[in-house]
């Protein structure tokens, strides 16, 4: 799937990126801007500084890695790693062979940069450096070309010698490129169809970085994990590790939570626990960020089938938002037939889009949801009918025999999805008529618990306004103009959070 | 009124009609033949060599390259001549002609069909014009071109910056012709009831013959009318309006459409709406709508109907309106659940029995539902002000 792709491009769009960009006239050349990494990479060693450089040079790599040549590639990795390296040769040589491949398909752009270059600033040449995250650095450079290039098996080669490398060695600081790279490693394994392959050092990789307190190298690998699990529908698997694993408190990404949350939401729902999955989807959907497309469109397949199963009908601005239309099409044409309650339409749906929901892996959530559709045929038909005999709701649902509609109409009412009785000599379905709700207590309990909850929050209120911060006395009066306006923007904050209003 | 010196239709309008009635499928009676050969005439006619080849193309005839050149050699002809009127107008004559000339240009323009020139040519002549009446002629013109082809999202900035110079300070004239345009367009977005609104109020003074005939006019306000007005209106302003009845009798079946559902005879209604039909087909606004129009229509004969029962058999329900039991049943199914009929049907003793809301239950269901909205945003806020 394109996740991965996207968790690159939703750094992208990023406000150094975007500096880097309006104070240069043209955008800078790849070589510049790696070569500008390594600087990055040196300070962060020296200060030991594992999170807001790292963060910066794995965000300005994005920006460039659309635009790098195998050229540009090649230069840098002579430049950077010193000679007689194990890693460069590799490394150029994998480099090459993309390069050449990729060079028919590329020759014009090639031409025109080339030409662009041939008048290049002067540019500081850094020395090459025996540090190990430049080392990492060059695997991860190399191996976001291979995978933009589509090159799977070299760079299942590279990755493996990166990973290889990097157990050599117990640095924090490598820590955020060695998650990146086992994140590569596990995608050109997936796209060549050998997932299974890589579980069992997963795992190990897994257990290593808990035990060195790598939250970020343990979080992205757990979901590495669950991915590849899910990928074999080994549901159970990935729950029991789930389970068990040890999650860091505080996630250190925000992808990587939006990630977990999709494949717990994705647990949850096969294992029919539906109120939970909906919850961890509508969370993961809340965090994506809006660049990262392919993500949110996953989402909302599995959370437009998941709210179908609860029974609620999903919105319709939901799935007919423009930038993924297209592909929850299908869902969109579910959504309606279960919504219409007519057994025949949904069948005929599944079956002109069974492709798409088995490439989806969504096909046995569909099947499940052949008796939702029952249940708004049924609950359709309490609605217009006051009195129907059982023969013609049949009928109308599309099920063969009487005997089964009685049971099934007998369920749904003792689960309470329609009110009424069933009057079985007579052969019919009695809707109850609608009850004067004021002749019983409940607008009084309905209406005691909601003064309730208003009160207290009334009276919480209050007391936060005349306690202040940490339960001291009333705030002085000079920091009162300070202090209203920060309370407004908060709440200004968390009105514009808002997003279901 | 409207009788007299009225424009004829834009050309264009014309043509994205007659084009729009070629291209469906589902309309009846169509001559496609001599569709063919106005479409080819009206383009030969006005030289609209830009659209031409497109035409050309969905007729499904070869391009006469002949005409073609023909047509753009008059083209090129005609512009030459218009430069050279500007280029004299601005060397002899004052602002007014220079504008003069710049607005036949762009109107030129438009009327050979190119588009992106001719939108050019509008914001020049708009730059130059002064006074608000003159503007809004040239934005109506500029919607006229996008209206012809389709392009509702222009349409709607065109209509926007129309409205804003009418608030500017528009004469009468010029708001009723707006209110003409808007309709059209809110008609073409399925907002039935704004749209008859606004041609019931610019019925009386209708100055729009370019956009539309007076009849079509007419035509289109007893068809939004009849599903968006109740019933006290609908009489008042399109049963007893002299506008309406000058002209109602010009067009087969609204006469008994209009009359028969006020009157209460739901066979004649169903059946004059039957003839309809065709022409809400063929019409190039509102086909996109036909399904939902139609919809829209049975809705308000039924709800009308069962306004005055308490209890009614299906049997005796389906012989006032000529339709079989059956197809009434499921048809009052549909509406029941949609909310739009107030109404349970009893299926076994065959009888359809309306219930009116109770309005302090339905108050109550309203209360809880959104007062439970607004506390969930509340308990939202009240996590910001904890927190401190």
């Amino acid at each position: 799937m394109g996740k991965d792709v996207a968790m690159a491009e939703a750094e992208a769009p990023n406000p150094d990126k975007g500096d880097q960009e309006k104070t240069t006239p043209e955008p800078q050349r790849p070589l510049v801007v790696l070569r500008g990494g390594l600087a990055v990479i040196k300070k962060a060693v020296e200060q030991k500084e594992t999170r807001t450089l790292f963060g910066r040079l794995l965000r300005q790599t994005a920006g460039v890695r659309r635009r790098l040549t195998a050229a540009d590639l090649t230069a840098f990795l002579n430049g950077a790693l010193p000679q007689g390296s194990p890693v460069v040769q590799q490394l150029v040589d994998a480099v090459q062979q993309a390069g050449e491949s990729a060079m028919e398909a590329d020759g014009a752009a090639n031409g025109t940069d080339g030409g662009a270059a041939a008048a290049p600033p002067a540019e500081e040449v850094a020395a090459p450096s025996g540090l190990p995250e430049v080392e990492a650095y060059c695997h991860l450079v190399t191996l976001m070309f291979l995978v933009d290039h589509k090159q799977w098996a070299a760079a299942q080669a590279v990755a493996g010698a990166a990973v290889e490398r990097l157990s050599a060695h117990n640095r924090r600081t490598l820590d955020v490129l060695a998650a990146r790279i086992y994140a590569y490693l596990s995608l050109a394994h997936e796209r060549s169809g050998s997932l299974a392959a890589i579980r069992s050092s997963l795992l190990g990789l897994h257990r290593t970085a808990v035990l060195r307190h790598d939250d970020v190298g343990a979080e992205t690998l757990l979901n590495l994990l669950l991915r590849n699990y899910l990928h074999y529908n080994l549901y159970d698997q990935a729950e029991r590790l789930r389970a068990k694993a040890h999650r860091p408190e505080a996630s250190r990404s925000m992808q990587q939570a939006c990630r977990y949350l999709y494949y717990l939401g994705r647990i949850r729902a096969v294992q029919l626990e539906y109120s939970e999955a909906k919850d961890c989807l509508q969370q993961a959907a809340r965090k994506a960020p809006s660049s990262a497309v392919g993500f949110r469109v996953a989402v909302a397949k599995w959370l437009v089938l998941v709210r179908l199963l609860l029974g609620e009908v999903p919105d319709r601005t939901e799935l007919t938002a423009p930038d993924m239309a297209a592909q929850l099409a299908p869902y969109f044409a579910v959504a309606a037939a279960v919504r219409s309650g007519d057994l025949n339409a949904f069948s005929n749906v599944a079956a002109t889009h069974a492709a798409v929901f088995r490439a989806d892996r969504t096909q046995n959530l569909i099947v499940r949801l052949r008796h939702n559709v029952i249940r708004a045929g049924l609950r359709r038909i309490s609605l217009a009918y006051s009195r129907i005999s059982l023969a013609d709701v049949a009928q109308r649902l599309g099920l063969a025999s009487v005997q089964d509609t009685e049971s099934i109409v007998a369920k749904a009412i003792r689960d309470g999805s329609i009110e009424g009785s069933i009057n079985h000599e007579a052969g019919t379905l009695e809707s109850a008529r609608p009850v004067d709700v004021y002749a019983t207590e409940e607008p009084a309990s309905a209406f005691h618990a909601r003064i309730a909850f208003c009160m207290d929050v009334h009276n919480e209120a209050i007391k936060a306004m005349r306690y202040g911060e940490g339960g001291g006395a009333v705030q002085e009066f000079e920091d009162a103009t300070a202090l209203r306006e920060r309370q407004e923007q908060e709440l200004q904050a968390a009105l514009e959070e808002d997003e279901d209003f | 009124m409207a009788d007299q010196g009225e424009e004829p239709q834009d050309h264009k309008l014309v043509l994205a009609q007659k084009r729009f009635l070629y291209r469906t499928q589902d309309v009846t009676g169509v001559d496609r033949a001599q569709l063919q050969q106005e479409i080819t005439e009206l383009v030969h006619q006005h030289d609209m060599s830009a659209v031409y080849e497109e035409v050309c193309s969905e007729l499904g005839c070869g391009v006469d390259t002949a005409r073609l050149a023909a047509m753009r050699e008059a083209n090129a002809k005609r512009m030459e001549e218009l430069a050279a009127k500007l280029a004299d107008a601005e060397t002899n004559a004052g602002e007014v002609e220079v504008r003069d000339a710049l607005q036949a240009q762009a109107d030129y323009l438009s009327s050979i069909g190119d588009h992106a020139a001719a939108v050019a040519a509008y914001a020049v002549a708009e730059a130059k014009t002064a006074g608000v009446g003159p503007k809004m002629d040239l934005c109506f013109s500029l919607i006229r071109l996008e209206l012809s082809r389709g392009d509702y999202t222009a349409v709607k900035a065109g209509l926007d910056k129309a409205r804003g110079l009418c608030d500017k300070g528009g004469d009468w004239e010029r708001k009723n012709k707006l209110k003409v345009y808007e309709a059209v367009f809110l008609m073409a977005t399925r907002e039935f009831k704004r749209a008859a609104e606004l041609l019931l109020d610019a019925i009386a003074t209708f100055t729009s013959g370019e956009l539309m005939p007076y009849e079509r006019c007419i035509f289109y306000t007893v068809l939004l009318a009849v599903v968006s007005l109740d019933r006290p209106t609908l009489k008042s302003k399109v049963i007893d309006s002299p506008e309406v009845l000058s002209v109602i009798d010009v067009l087969p079946h609204l006469r008994p459409f209009l009359s028969s559902l006020y009157a209460c005879q739901y066979a004649q209604f169903f059946q004059a709406f039957a003839g309809l039909t065709d022409a809400v087909r063929a019409d190039m606004y509102l086909h996109p709508h036909f399904r939902f129009y139609m919809r829209e229509v049975r809705a308000a004969a039924y709800a009308q109907f069962l306004e005055s029962y308490k209890s009614v058999t299906l049997a005796s329900m389906a012989a006032t309106f000529g339709v079989s039991p059956d197809f009434l049943d499921a048809e009052l199914a549909d509406f029941i659940v949609a909310g739009r009929l107030p109404a349970k049907i009893d299926k076994v003793a065959g009888v359809v029995e309306t219930n009116r809301p109770d309005a302090k239950n339905a108050l109550y269901q309203a209360a809880i539902k959104q007062g439970d909205h607004l506390l969930n945003r509340v308990q939202k806020l009240s996590k910001v002000i904890d927190i401190e």
